[in-house]
């Protein structure tokens, strides 16, 4: 029994397997269609589900984050001493909020909430990490600077189709600039500062994956990385970008994850990115 | 006949010969093109540089050759179109400021001039290339320093005829001159601005009747924008109109107008005169006219209205300026081409390309019309860039010029614009990369041409040009494109684009984009509609 309990939320997008191994507990966000019909985030729809009633049926999907109950359901049920909850950027959800709600509302409880200001494999390595950490018996103040150090090296380059569904949702942050062409761009975006950045227009999916993979391998620079590549239902295309890295990046093993249903409702299809931090 | 020294009389009036001969041989000019695209523009540019070089040495009324050939330089400075305008409006700079102190110049003056004149247009040119106008023009000046007379007339007949000889020989010093069968162009504007001082000079009215129909229309637009200062005006009203009437006394009339105003002109010939001069009694100024003859074409306008107006848009833009780092102007044709350029970020794109390059004055107009204090340009075509250098060191702004060569180069300029990023780095990532896309262009010649690889383009055809230079000729579209894009596609996952021109429906565009997808495997295409004249297609490999 771990003295610390890692708590994450679905839009982690860590492969079950890794879940399971580490004991990680994940609670789930929502994707609501047509402002009806609720399903729990990797739960109750797979992204391959999700993805094809986005794309193929063009349905609205909207998200939301869990309740404060949801949260102190999960966290009551735990029997750590302690909690750490890791969860998606501030900027782009309440899943933190509600969060610290829950905290307030189990006195007594040594529960830690923590913004990873970031998403996907993003927090999900973070996660990761924080869970490896608390495998080997670590305490929580040594798990919490871990997390805080990590935050600070991890960066995460993507592409997406379109800007469309991000400046839709209003998570676009500030590639908002690079809205509003009649060409056919993909851009290259980045998370910093918990929000979506804009890095770089390129046209043409084969050459934004090309720049994907130069830009990212420019920024490791060589150096040794733990990384997670993630796509957002474009197999083919992660499958190419894979081709690409295979032989320019030093990474052991990448984490190969699918991009979740909530993300996904705010990037759209065609999500291509890696996530990477180089190791200490 | 002998003339010893030329005032800013006789300077004016050689300028007004140089505009008329040149108007007309613009068109003869414009056809002398190494390649047979049906876009030819040297004669008609410097036609526009000369006359702008006119227009503002009308204004001086002074008899000093110095002012007047300073004024003149300013305006071919401001209305320089092309290369060959700029390199023109260069060598009126080195010119007027030899004789800028000089009342009057003697032969050694303007030799010295002349000399001056070249150095600057040497010096403007990144890398000059002889065969070209500045061979002529240099060989003009050396002429004019070997010469031993004093005689200005006998030495303007030099001049010319040496200069005529310089341009007999351009083919010989460029071969692409040779292999089209053709003078250089730039080279031969310049010889007939010579022929036109001469002319001038030998004509023993200076006013004839035709100077002043051209006049009336020269005057018509004058712009004082560029040139007004904000100050206080001491006369409020312009006012302009003919005069008809017989037998007009214009010496006379000047000295009676004098008293009232400044700016004064006034121009033609007994039966016609264009009066110009600012005032603060337009009435007295009708009144003394009417005395000789009727009023035409009046027009009176309020300049401090004209300067109140100037001034809030200026404090407009002032406003609007601190809130951006930096903002860009670019060049461009075809409505789609425009929208596109505007989509990625351009603030202003003016219309210009290989059949209207815009003016030095065009593109400081422009710079000013983006919303910031420090503007990048985008020239887009080989011929602007000089004019855009102009521009900017001109312009009180800071600027930068990316020397974007064609419309595809501007586009991949445009896609590097990054927001949050400053100038500097901005100016460097659009200057890389003009070097990561190539340039394909199909129109149809017209007329026979025969390349040095012994390709022939017959008149009619479809001609495809990678980057400026002929590769590909045939009745077939199709057929040329394929082997065009054989020149430009090289190595896996290139983009290309094709921008479909006014000729083009986009239905064909698109099954000829499905067939090149199918021979060139592994390369994306797109298509855009880019609306352009004169070009079937632009094509940018990315």
């Amino acid at each position: 029994m771990n003295q610390v309990q890692i708590v994450t939320d679905s839009t982690a997008d860590l492969p079950e397997k890794l879940v399971n191994d580490y004991n990680i507990a994940v609670v789930p966000l929502k994707v609501i269609f047509d402002g009806k019909v609720v399903y729990r985030d990797g739960v109750d729809i797979s992204t391959e589900q999700f993805y094809q009633r986005l794309v193929e049926k063009r349905e609205t999907a909207t998200t939301s984050q869990p309740t404060p109950g949801e949260f102190v359901s999960v966290y009551t049920s735990l029997s750590a001493k302690s909690i750490i909850s890791i969860h998606l950027s501030s900027l782009m959800s309440g899943t933190s909020q509600s969060a610290r709600i829950a905290r307030e509302m189990i006195p007594g409880a040594d529960i830690e909430v923590v913004d990873s200001e970031s998403a996907s494999m993003g927090l999900g390595l973070i996660v990761l990490e924080a869970a490896r950490a608390a495998a080997r018996g670590m305490t929580k103040g040594e798990i919490l600077k871990i997390i805080s150090d990590l935050k600070a090296r991890l960066q995460a380059y993507f592409i997406v189709d379109s800007l469309e569904y991000l400046a839709r949702g209003g998570r676009i942050g500030r590639a908002k600039a690079f809205l509003g062409t009649v060409l056919n761009i993909k851009p290259l975006l980045y998370l910093s500062e918990g929000q979506i950045q804009p890095y770089e227009r390129v046209r043409g999916k084969t050459k934004a994956l090309e720049r994907l993979a130069q830009v990212v391998e420019e920024k490791v620079a060589g150096q040794k990385i733990m990384c997670s590549i993630v796509h957002g239902m474009d197999p083919e295309g992660m499958e190419k970008f894979c081709q690409m890295i295979k032989t320019r990046l030093p990474c052991a093993e990448p984490v190969i994850s699918k991009l979740g249903a909530v993300v996904g409702a705010h990037t759209g299809p065609g999500v291509v990115g890696m996530v990477f931090a180089p190791e200490t | 006949m002998a003339v010893y020294s030329f005032n800013g009389s006789d300077l004016l009036m050689m300028l007004r010969g140089a505009v008329n001969l040149l108007g007309q041989a613009k068109n003869e000019i414009d056809a002398l093109n190494v390649f047979p695209v049906p876009d030819g523009d040297t004669g008609t540019n410097m036609y526009q540089t000369i006359e702008a070089s006119l227009k503002e040495a009308l204004e001086t009324d002074s008899n000093h050759i110095g002012h007047v050939a300073l004024a003149a330089a300013r305006g071919a400075l401001m209305g320089a179109r092309g290369n060959s305008g700029v390199i023109l409006s260069q060598v009126l700079q080195g010119f007027a400021g030899t004789l800028q102190a000089k009342e009057k110049a003697t032969a050694s003056d303007i030799s010295l001039a002349l000399q001056e004149g070249v150095q600057m247009a040497y010096r403007a040119v990144m890398k000059p290339v002889e065969g070209t106008i500045l061979t002529v023009v240099r060989k003009s000046a050396e002429e004019a320093a070997a010469l031993r007379s004093r005689n200005l007339l006998r030495m303007m007949v030099a001049i010319s005829r040496s200069a005529l000889n310089a341009l007999q020989e351009t083919p010989d010093l460029l071969p692409a001159l040779k292999q089209a069968g053709v003078v250089d162009a730039g080279g031969k504007g310049f010889v007939v601005i010579l022929e036109g001082f001469l002319q001038a000079l030998k004509s023993a009215s200076p006013l004839a009747k035709e100077t002043v129909s051209r006049l009336d229309l020269l005057d018509a637009k004058v712009q004082p924008e560029l040139t007004m200062a904000v100050t206080a005006l001491d006369f409020t009203y312009c006012t302009e109109f003919l005069l008809k009437g017989e037998g007009l006394p214009l010496s006379e009339l000047k000295r009676e107008l004098i008293p009232y105003g400044d700016c004064l002109m006034v121009v033609g010939n007994e039966l016609l005169a264009k009066v110009h001069i600012h005032s603060n009694h337009p009435g007295l100024v009708l009144e003394c006219c009417l005395k000789y003859g009727k009023l035409y074409d009046l027009k009176i306008t309020n300049m401090e209205e004209q300067q109140r107006e100037q001034q809030e848009r200026l404090q407009v833009e002032e406003q609007t300026s601190t809130s951006r780092p930096f903002g860009i102007l670019s060049v461009g044709y075809g409505e789609g081409l425009k929208a596109i350029m505007k989509s990625l970020g351009a603030d202003v794109v003016l219309d210009g390309g290989q059949t209207l390059n815009p003016s030095t004055g065009d593109l400081l107009k422009g710079i000013d019309e983006v919303p910031a204090k420090r503007v990048i340009l985008l020239p887009n075509n080989k011929n602007i860039i000089l004019a855009a250098e102009q521009a900017g060191r001109l312009s009180g702004k800071e600027t930068l010029v990316i020397p974007s060569r064609s419309i595809p180069q501007g586009l991949s300029a445009l896609l590097a614009l990054a927001p949050e990023e400053d100038f500097e780095t901005t100016a460097r990532k659009m200057e890389r990369a003009l070097t990561s896309v190539r340039t394909g262009e199909i129109t149809t010649a017209v007329r026979d041409y025969t390349g040095n690889d012994g390709l022939t383009v017959k008149k009619g055809h479809f001609m495809g040009l990678a980057d400026g230079e002929i590769v590909a000729a045939g009745m077939e579209l199709a057929g040329v494109l394929e082997k065009l894009l054989t020149y430009l596609v090289e190595g896996e996952g290139r983009l290309v684009t094709l921008y479909y021109g006014q000729a083009m429906e986009r239905k064909e565009v698109l099954e000829l984009a499905d067939s090149m997808a199918s021979v060139f495997k592994g390369q994306d295409f797109d298509v855009q509609d880019g609306g352009q004249p004169v070009y079937h297609l632009i094509i940018s490999v990315e």
